[in-house]
């Protein structure tokens, strides 16, 4: 079973000649059809097989790459999971496919997501919603749902996702994976269907730590395209990895919530671990996450507002009357938001929380190397969890909007795994801006001294 | 259905009347890059042909994107 290879695995296992494309591409095509129930894919790159036989011996090893439908692939079907786009096939690539084809990455597929971005359940699909691998009757969590259950039910070697307030990091809680949400402007948002612009951030979903680092070398970096990328030089991730956290200090925010009271115990016991690395842990104080909501649906909506105003239907697509529900609905409350008379009152002041935000976290950071906190405030929520509630993404990633405001980067690594209904509850390290490194050194130390990572050897299953 | 899910969405967003702004400054975006240029050159990665433009259109005609008629229309 090659397909549940991890990339670095895979990667050695090609160098070695101890197994061939042709051997892993015949696993993995198996695994996709043996899951097709899931609905993770939504549309398949036919010529996957012989674009890897032509990227053999490149740094991603012409091995499969499996993509969330908001990123442009030449020659692919985009749709974002909206039927807007059911016809689009775009002529051009994002940067990220790009870069992903330029290190020998092929894109196994389109995976699925929730229509445009809108939502953390993948309900909003309108090709349907995605089940969960670690628990069909439960959601794979949103917007990247496709990514995260595709990486979970092994039907890729590693994934791409983006995260705009939790997109990357809450799936990656609830289907038992690693996401990474670079900093902000570290990857380049061209050519991905835009949806809250001051925010967007494409990244890894991986099995592993070391997974998404090799991932985020070849992503990362200024990108001509997309003025809000750094110009600033990107270090090698992976540099970061099997470093000693001896001395860190690290910052447990949102425990005093009393809806994670019942997650509490676990977390302070699994975090444990850090303390015997040598790590100085503490709880700390952060601002009221509750804050960050109101802030982000103002932003976020009236960012969609401005982005989906270009699907016409005239140069490519489906005309407007193809949107769904949570698409018209977030077009007109940001609409309602930018209005005269009310942007003072929603808008401005939206973007004046945000700011008490980043000045909470530069506080913060002033005292700890990096954060930690759950990555969801809770399990994977069964089907059916999200209709009727407008408010229900929202809701769910409460505790990682604080720090996608801030465009500050974050890791989910799995930290535990419920033994009756197989589901994760996930970590999240958060980092100051630009300090990758910092979570993934101490993300990768987590999960090299536990056993809850589903691809260890040993993991507690 | 709609107006209901408006209130229930501002309800939470009202919170943020609660806080106090006074003298904050709003951020608009985070990277502080301002002024962003390139360089004034032809670069022909992104460039269509016309027959690649309209590949996507719903309708064309000699080489142009056909709009729907949206004025007088009976």
């Amino acid at each position: 079973m090659l397909n549940t290879l991890t990339l670095k695995q895979a990667l050695d296992k090609l160098a070695r000649n101890e197994c061939n494309l042709a051997e892993i591409y015949a696993d993995t095509q198996k695994q996709v059809e043996a899951t097709t129930d899931l609905n993770i894919y939504l549309t398949m790159n036919e010529g996957a097989v012989t674009e890897a036989q032509s990227q053999a011996g490149q740094p991603l090893g012409g091995l499969p790459v499996a993509v969330k439908d908001n990123f442009s692939t030449k020659g692919i079907r985009t749709t974002a999971s909206s039927t807007v786009l059911d016809t689009f096939v775009p002529q051009y690539d994002a940067t990220v496919t790009k870069r992903i084809k330029l290190a020998g990455g092929v894109v196994l597929g389109k995976t699925n997501m929730d229509a445009w971005a809108h939502g953390s359940s993948t309900e909003t699909s309108q090709y349907g919603r995605t089940l969960n691998p670690r628990n069909p009757e439960h959601l794979p969590g949103g917007s990247s749902g496709g990514s995260a259950a595709a990486v979970a039910a092994d039907t890729c070697i590693i994934a791409i996702g983006s995260e705009t307030a939790g997109s990357i990091r809450q799936p990656s809680a609830w289907c038992g994976t690693v996401g990474l949400k670079p900093t902000y402007g570290r990857v380049s948002r061209y050519g991905v269907v835009a949806m809250a612009s001051s925010t967007d951030s494409p990244g890894p979903i991986g099995k592993t730590v070391e997974d998404t680092a090799i991932l985020l070398n070849h992503i990362a970096g200024q990108d001509p395209y997309d003025g809000t990328t750094s110009p600033r030089s990107v270090e090698d991730f992976t540099l970061a990895l099997n470093q000693d956290i001896k001395g860190m200090k690290i910052g447990m925010i949102y425990f005093d919530k009393p809806e994670l009271s019942p997650l509490k115990a676990i977390y302070e016991k699994e975090l444990k671990v850090l303390e015997e690395l040598g790590a100085h842990v503490e709880f700390a104080q952060a601002r009221d996450p509750r804050q960050s909501i109101g802030v982000y649906t103002v932003v976020q909506r009236a960012e969609v507002s401005s982005n989906l105003g270009r699907y016409d239907g005239i140069r490519y697509g489906n005309d407007r009357s193809f949107f769904g529900e949570e698409a018209k609905r977030r077009i007109m409350l940001g609409t309602f938001t930018l209005s005269k008379g009310y942007s003072d009152q929603y808008y401005m002041l939206a973007q004046k929380v945000r700011t008490l935000f980043l000045q909470d976290f530069a506080r913060l950071f002033e005292k700890y190397d990096v954060l930690v906190a759950p990555t969801a405030p809770g399990y994977a929520k069964k089907i059916g969890a999200s209709d009727g509630s407008a408010m229900f993404g929202e809701l769910e990633d409460m505790l990682l909007e604080p720090s996608s405001i801030a465009g500050l980067p974050g890791i989910n690594v799995p930290v535990f795994r419920d033994g009756k209904t197989n589901l994760y509850l996930g970590l999240d390290i958060i980092a100051p801006m630009w300090q990758e490194s910092k979570m993934i050194q101490v993300a990768d130390a987590f999960e090299k001294n536990t056993n809850w990572n589903p691809w260890r050897n040993g993991a507690q299953k | 259905m709609l107006a209901a899910t408006f209130a229930e969405t501002l309800q939470v967003v009202e919170e943020l009347k609660k806080v106090d702004v006074s003298g904050v400054e709003p951020t608009f975006q985070v990277t502080g890059l301002e002024n962003v240029m390139r360089e004034d050159v032809v670069d022909v990665d992104r460039m269509f042909s016309q027959d690649e433009a309209l590949t996507n259109a719903t309708a064309s005609h000699n080489g142009y994107f056909v709009v729907p008629q949206i004025i007088n229309q009976d």
